[in-house]
C-alpha cells in the first residue's frame, strides 16, 4: 500500500515538473526582477553599467505622491468595477434568455461570441473610429434617434473618455460572461426546477432561491477571472485613447509601461506594477480561498 | 507496466514541448510581442523587410530604421547602391516601427542585441547615449574631417559632453500652410496670410465656418505635441528653462483661446502631424502647421486634383521662431564600428546626404549638401522652411528630455481642453522640467 502511495507521488511531480520549471522562469524569474528592481533606482542617469543601488522604499513613497499615479489608481478601480457591473448584469440575462431552447438560439450565441475572438487591437481600433465625435458612428446613430443633440465628445473630454473604454471592454467581455454563465446554468439539473413548481414557487422565487445560489461557484469564478482580467488592462485603453485626454484613462498598467519605456524611470515603472501585482495577488489569494472551501463542501 | 511506461512517454512529450518553446526565445524577431502589435497598430504598418541572404564573402552591417513608404524605398536605394560599389561590406536594413524601436535600443542595451547602425528621433538620441546605447565616435569624425560641413542645431543632437555619438542625417522644422481656396472664399488673398499672432486669430476667424476650422495644430499626448507647441514657446520669448514664465504662460494662454474661440478643433488632442494633415487635405482647416515632409504629398496631390497652398513662417508674436526636427544614425555600442563607419562616409558625405534628402523630400544637414541642389532655394514652397532653419530651435539635448516633454504635452492638452487655466498648466510644466532640469 504505501509503496503504491509513493509511486503515484513521484508519478505526480514528474507530471507537475514541465509547468513547474515554466512557471519558475516565465514567471517567478520576471516578477522576482521586477521587485528587487523597484528597490533600485534604475533610470536613463543609472542605466549604464547598471549603477543603480538599493534606495529602501523611496520609489514606493515617490510614487504613491504622484498625482498622475493616484489618477491611474482611481482609473483603475472606476473602469474594473463598472466593466463588471455591466458584463456581468447583461451576461447574465443573455444566458437566461439563450437558455430557452428556441430556433437559431445557438447560431445567435456563437455570433455573440465574436466578440470575445476578435484581438484586442482590432476592437481597439474600431473603437477609436466608431468613438470619433464628429465622424464615428455612435454619435451619428445617438443623434439620428433623437437621443441627443448634440454629439457626445466620446474620446476628448476627459469625462466621456473614460466611458468609451467601459463600453468597448463590455462589448468584449459580456460573451465571455454569458458563457461561462451558460455552462453553469445547463449544469443545473431541471428537476429541481420540476420538484419546486410542484411546491408552488413561481418565477422570481426560483430564481432567486434556487438559480443563483445553484450557480455560485460559477458565479465566482466569473467574477474573479473579469477582476483579474479587466484590472490589468493594456492593450485595449493604450490604443483607444494612450492614457486619455489629460490621464483620464490612464490604468496602472499604461502608466507603468509608460513610466519604464516612455521615461525610462525604470524603477518607479517597477514600483507601479509590483503595486498592481500585490492588488490582484490579494484577489487571487482571496478566490483560491473561497474555491478551496467549495471544494471541501 | 503499460500505464507506467504511457505515463513516461506523456512526461517525456511535456518537457520536449517544453525544452522547444524555450528555444525559439533568443534572435527572435523584434515585432513578435503582443505589445509590439498594439504600438506598430498605432505608428503604422510593422512590414520587416527580411534581410537579404548575405553573398558570403562580405561582412554584414545590421542597420535599424524607421523609414517607411517612400522614405523607406530611398533609404534602401542608396544602400543597394553602397553595397554594389565595394566587396567588403553588405549592409543589411530592417525596418522596425519607431515606438517598437525605440523599445529594441533599451532592451538592446541590457541584452547587448543592438544593431551595428541604429537610426533614431533627434531629442531621443540624448537619453540613449545616456544609457550606453551609442558609441563614441569622436575620434573617427575626428579623422575624417568633414564636421564643420555639418549645421550647429542638428549636430548637436547627437553629442554629450563634448563626444559625438552619431551623426544627425535629416532635418526639417514646422512652419504655416494656408489653403489657397479656402481663403479665397472668405474674401482673403496670399497678401492676408498672417505673419503674427494677433493677424493668425484674425484670419483664423474669417476663415471659421459651419464646415472647416481656421486653423489646425497637432496637440497629441506624445512627442509631436511638443514639438508643436516648442516654437510658440519660443516665439514669446521663453524656453524650456522658464515654463511659468509670463510669457510661456502668454503662449499657451492664446493656444487655449483659439480652441474657445472655435477657431481649433478641440479634437486636435488626438491628432498627430498625420491627422492633421488630413484634416487639411479634407478642407477642414484653412491652415495648419505642419512640418516640410508634408509638401511631398501635398505637391502629388496638387499635381492631381488642382489643390492650391502655400507655406509661410509661423506667425510670431516677439520673435520669429520654429523647431527642429529630423533623425540622427548612431554606431551602437559593440557593434562592427570600423566598417559601420564606411557607410557613414557614404551616407553622410556630401552626395550621399544630398541626394537622400532631394528623393526623400526633407532637408539635409550640411551646407555643402543644400549647395547643391536649387530645389531648397528656389522653391517657393521649400524655400520657406529652409530660410526657417535660421530660426529654428533644438529640443534638449537632454538625456530627460521625456520627462520635459512629458510635462509640456500634459500641459498642451489640458490648456486646450479647458481642464487647467494656462497658468496652472504651465506651472506643472515648469516643476515636471525642474525635476530633471537641475
Amino acid at each position: 500500500m504505501k509503496r503504491r502511495l509513493k509511486d503515484r507521488n513521484s508519478e505526480g511531480i514528474l507530471f507537475v515538473l514541465p509547468a513547474l520549471i515554466y512557471m519558475i522562469f516565465m514567471i517567478g524569474y520576471p516578477l522576482i526582477y521586477n521587485i528587487i528592481l523597484s528597490f533600485k533606482n534604475l533610470d536613463v542617469k543609472t542605466f549604464k553599467g547598471n549603477t543603480a543601488i538599493f534606495v529602501g522604499l523611496d520609489n514606493y513613497k515617490a510614487i504613491l505622491a504622484d498625482e498622475v499615479f493616484r489618477k491611474a489608481f482611481g482609473n483603475t478601480v472606476q473602469y474594473t468595477v463598472f466593466c463588471l457591473l455591466i458584463q456581468f448584469t447583461i451576461g447574465f440575462i443573455f444566458a437566461l434568455f439563450f437558455s430557452k431552447k428556441f430556433p437559431l438560439a445557438g447560431p445567435i450565441r456563437g455570433l455573440l461570441l465574436v466578440a470575445y475572438m476578435m484581438p484586442m487591437s482590432v476592437t481597439a481600433l474600431l473603437g477609436r473610429n466608431m468613438f470619433g465625435v464628429t465622424e464615428g458612428v455612435i454619435n451619428d446613430i445617438l443623434l439620428n434617434l433623437g437621443m441627443i443633440q448634440k454629439p457626445i465628445e466620446w474620446l476628448i473630454s476627459s469625462k466621456t473618455a473614460i466611458w468609451s473604454v467601459i463600453i468597448a471592454n463590455s462589448w468584449v467581455g459580456i460573451p465571455f460572461n454569458m458563457l461561462l454563465l451558460t455552462t453553469g446554468l445547463s449544469n443545473i439539473p431541471q428537476d429541481v426546477y420540476e420538484s419546486a413548481s410542484i411546491d408552488g414557487a413561481n418565477g422570481i422565487q426560483k430564481f432567486f432561491y434556487m438559480t443563483l445560489p445553484l450557480l455560485k461557484s460559477s458565479m465566482l469564478s466569473v467574477l474573479m477571472l473579469g477582476l483579474i482580467y479587466t484590472f490589468k488592462v493594456f492593450d485595449l485603453v493604450y490604443i483607444m485613447t494612450s492614457g486619455g485626454p489629460v490621464n483620464s484613462t490612464e490604468m496602472l498598467a499604461t502608466y507603468s509601461y509608460k513610466l519604464s519605456f516612455g521615461q525610462y524611470k525604470f524603477s518607479m515603472g517597477s514600483a507601479s506594477s509590483v503595486i498592481l501585482f500585490l492588488c490582484l495577488f490579494v484577489v487571487g489569494i482571496g478566490y483560491l480561498r473561497l474555491t478551496m472551501n467549495e471544494e471541501a463542501n | 507496466m503499460k500505464k507506467r511506461g504511457m505515463a513516461l512517454l506523456l512526461g517525456a512529450a511535456l518537457t520536449v514541448g517544453l525544452l522547444s518553446g524555450c528555444g525559439s526565445g533568443a534572435g527572435s524577431a523584434p515585432a513578435e510581442t503582443t505589445k509590439a502589435e498594439t504600438a506598430a497598430a498605432t505608428a503604422g504598418s510593422p512590414a520587416e523587410t527580411s534581410p537579404p541572404v548575405g553573398s558570403g564573402q562580405k561582412e554584414q552591417v545590421q542597420l535599424w530604421h524607421y523609414f517607411s513608404a517612400s522614405n523607406q524605398e530611398v533609404l534602401e536605394k542608396m544602400i543597394k547602391e553602397f553595397n554594389e560599389s565595394q566587396d567588403e561590406i553588405e549592409v543589411v536594413p530592417t525596418y522596425i516601427a519607431r515606438a517598437d524601436l525605440m523599445r529594441q535600443y533599451t532592451m538592446g542595451a541590457l541584452s547587448g542585441e543592438l544593431p551595428d547602425i541604429g537610426m533614431v528621433d533627434s531629442p531621443d538620441m540624448a537619453s540613449f547615449i545616456s544609457m550606453g546605447v551609442f558609441e563614441d565616435i569622436t575620434e573617427e569624425l575626428n579623422a575624417w574631417g568633414q564636421l564643420d560641413a555639418f549645421y550647429e542645431g542638428p549636430m548637436s543632437s547627437c553629442t554629450v559632453d563634448g563626444k559625438i555619438y552619431g551623426l544627425p542625417q535629416n532635418t526639417n522644422c514646422l512652419a504655416l500652410y494656408y489653403n489657397i481656396d479656402l481663403l479665397e472664399s472668405a474674401g482673403l488673398t496670399e497678401e492676408d496670410v498672417p505673419t503674427t499672432w494677433e493677424e493668425l486669430m484674425d484670419v483664423a476667424k474669417k476663415t471659421t465656418t459651419a464646415d472647416q476650422f481656421g486653423f489646425a495644430m497637432c496637440a497629441k499626448g506624445t512627442e509631436e505635441g511638443t514639438f508643436t507647441f516648442i516654437p510658440w514657446l519660443y516665439s514669446a520669448g521663453a524656453d524650456i528653462n522658464t515654463l511659468d514664465s509670463d510669457e510661456a504662460v502668454y503662449a499657451m494662454d492664446f493656444i487655449a483661446s483659439m480652441a474657445k474661440e472655435g477657431v481649433m478643433s478641440s479634437e486636435a488632442v488626438n491628432w498627430g502631424q498625420t491627422d492633421v494633415r488630413d484634416a487639411f487635405i479634407a478642407g477642414k482647416a484653412a491652415m495648419m502647421q505642419n512640418g516640410s515632409w508634408q509638401i511631398v504629398t501635398l505637391d502629388e496631390l496638387a499635381e492631381s486634383s488642382g489643390f492650391r497652398y502655400g507655406c509661410a513662417y509661423l506667425p510670431m508674436d516677439q520673435k520669429n521662431a520654429t523647431v527642429l526636427g529630423g533623425e540622427n544614425f548612431g554606431i551602437c555600442a559593440g557593434g562592427n564600428k570600423e566598417k559601420a563607419f564606411k557607410f557613414f562616409e557614404f551616407m553622410m558625405g556630401k552626395e550621399g546626404n544630398a541626394q537622400f534628402n532631394v528623393q526623400a523630400g526633407k532637408f539635409p544637414v550640411r551646407s555643402d549638401s543644400m549647395a547643391m541642389e536649387s530645389i531648397w532655394t528656389e522653391n517657393e514652397k521649400y524655400k520657406v522652411f529652409s530660410e526657417s532653419m535660421n530660426f529654428a530651435v533644438a529640443r534638449g539635448p537632454h538625456a530627460e528630455w521625456p520627462t520635459i516633454s512629458e510635462g509640456i504635452y500634459s500641459a498642451l492638452q489640458a490648456a486646450i481642453l479647458g481642464e487647467k487655466e494656462p497658468q496652472q498648466a504651465m506651472q506643472e510644466a515648469a516643476e515636471k522640467a525642474a525635476s530633471v532640469l537641475n
